[in-house]
């Protein structure tokens, strides 16, 4: 046994890999989040009838269930349910990533600045934060969008709005804590001017709470996205937006359960897998992030 | 032989405003440090050393702190009156060797990326813009990596090519020690200020860091300035050194007549604080170091004195001279007694 030739330790990445991987649940989250990135990214090769996303319509094999030729079934105008949500995907992933970074890119900078000078801009900052944080998002999303008027991109903005706060609240907690740190000291007593200490000693120190963060919070806010499109202040028919075909579908409830079923399953499933990974990343890193 | 004062601090004052009130902390203190000089500030914890120090490096975080009086002047410019961006030049000239180094180095970066960053950053001139242009491009990354190496040998790394890509974590204490006072060298400083650069090290590491510390402040031609409890340490490093007790400078002068023939009564009780190798019981001073909200009245000391007179309760101590570059701030010594 121990003449054999000593395994070589792991280092860095792979290490983690190796660590990460126990987590079951969270791994089954980020197998089925690559799984959807896939099929969002390739949507217009993979989808039997890529022209269902748009205008194409079938009235002939309207609400047919599922079965072969079309394996989530059709909706009211005929249109394949499967291809539709191949392309919702891909409205609901560019949803997250568009509205998170954003969101980070307004909250992070704000939240760090506030707690790294503290003081006045410390209150006028985190005041500003407190007035976001006193409306639901949803209805303030909602209230914007409208305002904007209702469409996908908008309803984006909206959400992004809402949500930077969130992160600006992060930010200055961990900055508020990281400022105290000897590190930190050493960089101004060798004269680091406050943009360096901010982004280079401090921003780099809370990666990993942001990581997690913004894992955990991609579920919430495409179900935000989806809820806004439902109620009809977001994307507008005949997008192939999840939100969307669950509200088109509802009316032929419960007679044709798939139009709605579906979209509402790939909505569950995409949340489900971004928390737990949310969940494993949080334990992995050992952060606290409420 | 007249020498050039480097640092002169007078009358200084700093107060912190927190919830709980004021808290009177530097009162009043002077000190002067001369050109090639090694000056040491002794007192017990809490005794406003590190006060002084920060506020000589601009790392004293106000608010809360607030210089209510005094002036601090780096040769000729008073370093609390100054610009931020003056002041932020200036601090090249000050270096400061932390108190801990284990966690004194930014855990996620090799320690060679930090002095990287700041050779960059001084070639640049301190502008943003053309720091962020060379960092990415330009030969003179690899020009600041090697100087880097060059520092990191000059404070007896051995291997510094190596080092430079370390992450803190994998370095000890000594060597983070060693890593910091190489950071510390970067703008060739004139002053070094050293706050307990040994208390988080063991004791065999302790004494191998003093010299090299001495070997560099001699080298490079520094005054410097030792933060420490410990009298031993002072004793072995410093010409001059300052007592401090409750924020306020109780006595100073040179080391060895201070030893000899300490003259105010914290000072006689500190030298007799020290634990003798022969076994046998030593003195402290009773009581401890009184809240800087409510302060006694008169000498901060005059509480814990073994042989306070009725005029300590009342005023102040005035600073007398009583030789030549030998300061005490006590009544019994300026009244006879």
């Amino acid at each position: 046994m121990n003449e054999a030739a000593p395994a070589k330790r792991k280092e860095g990445l792979a290490r983690s890999w190796v660590r990460f991987r126990k987590n079951h649940l969270a791994m089954a989250g980020l197998i089925f989040l690559i799984v959807i990135t896939v099929a969002a990214i390739l949507a217009p090769w993979m989808a039997p009838y890529p022209k269902d996303a748009g205008l194409g319509v079938h009235f002939d094999k309207a609400l047919s269930p599922p079965g072969p030729g079309h394996i989530f079934g059709t909706d009211e105008a005929g249109r394949d349910i499967f291809s539709r949500l191949l392309f919702g995907a891909r409205l609901s992933l560019m949803l997250a990533v568009i509205v998170l970074g954003i969101a980070f890119s307004i909250g992070v900078p704000l939240g760090i600045i506030a707690g790294y000078f503290g003081g006045a801009v410390d209150e006028i900052i985190m005041r500003i934060t407190d007035i976001f944080s006193s409306i639901p998002a949803l209805v303030m999303a909602m209230a914007v969008c409208v305002l904007l008027k209702p469409s996908l991109e908008n309803s984006m903005i909206a959400i992004a709005l809402v949500w930077w706060r969130s992160f600006c609240r992060l930010a200055y907690g961990e900055t508020l804590s990281l400022k105290q740190e000897d590190f930190v000291t050493v960089s101004r007593s060798l004269g680091s001017s406050s943009f360096y200490i901010m982004f280079r000693e401090i921003l780099p120190n809370m990666t990993s709470s942001l990581l997690v963060k913004i894992t955990l919070d991609a579920g919430y806010a495409i179900l935000v996205g989806t809820s806004i499109s439902y109620l009809g202040a977001g994307a507008s028919p005949p997008t192939p937006e999840w939100g969307i075909m669950v509200a088109e579908g509802r009316h032929y409830l419960p007679g044709s359960w798939w139009p709605s079923l579906f979209p509402g399953l790939a909505i569950f499933l995409t949340v489900l897998s971004f928390n737990l990974l949310g969940d494993g990343l949080r334990d992995f890193f050992d952060v606290k992030v409420e | 032989m007249k020498k050039t004062v480097l640092l002169k601090a007078r009358e200084v004052t700093v107060h912190f405003d927190t919830i709980d009130g004021t808290l009177k902390v530097l009162n009043r203190a002077n000190l002067d440090i001369y050109e090639g000089e090694v000056i040491g500030i002794v007192g017990e914890t809490g005794s406003g050393k590190s006060v002084m120090a920060k506020l000589i490096l601009g790392i004293l975080p106000m608010p809360p702190a607030r210089v209510v009086s005094g002036q601090v002047f780096f040769r000729d410019g008073d370093l609390l009156k100054m610009s931020p961006k003056e002041r932020q030049v200036l601090k090249e000239k000050v270096a400061y060797i932390p108190q801990d180094p284990m966690t004194s180095l930014n855990p996620l970066f090799p320690v060679g990326s930090m002095l990287i960053d700041a050779i960059i950053w001084k070639r640049s001139n301190r502008s943003l813009g053309r720091y962020l242009i060379t960092r990415r491009f330009g030969p003179s990354r690899r020009e600041a990596a090697e100087q880097a190496a060059g520092l990191l040998d000059k404070v007896h790394i051995a291997d510094p090519q190596d080092i430079l890509y370390r992450y803190p974590v994998q370095l000890s204490g000594g060597m983070r020690q060693r890593v910091l006072l190489a950071m510390a060298l970067i703008g060739k400083p004139e002053l070094l200020v050293a706050d307990e650069p040994t208390t988080a090290l063991d004791v065999t590491i302790q004494k191998r860091i003093l010299q090299l510390i001495q070997e560099k402040v001699r080298e490079e031609k520094l005054s410097s300035l030792y933060i420490t409890h410990d009298l031993g340490v002072a004793r072995s490093l410093c010409d001059r050194i300052y007592v401090m007790y409750a924020g306020t400078v109780v006595e100073s002068g040179p080391m060895g007549a201070m030893l000899e023939k300490p003259l105010h009564p914290y000072t006689v009780g500190l030298l007799q604080s020290i634990p003798k190798l022969t076994g046998e019981p030593f003195d402290g001073i009773p009581g401890q170091v009184p809240d800087y909200i409510h302060l006694p009245s008169g000498c901060r000391f005059h509480p814990r004195c073994g042989e306070p007179t009725r005029r300590c309760a009342m005023e102040e101590p005035e600073i007398l001279e009583v030789e030549p570059g030998r300061f005490v701030s006590c009544h019994r010594i300026s009244s006879g007694i």
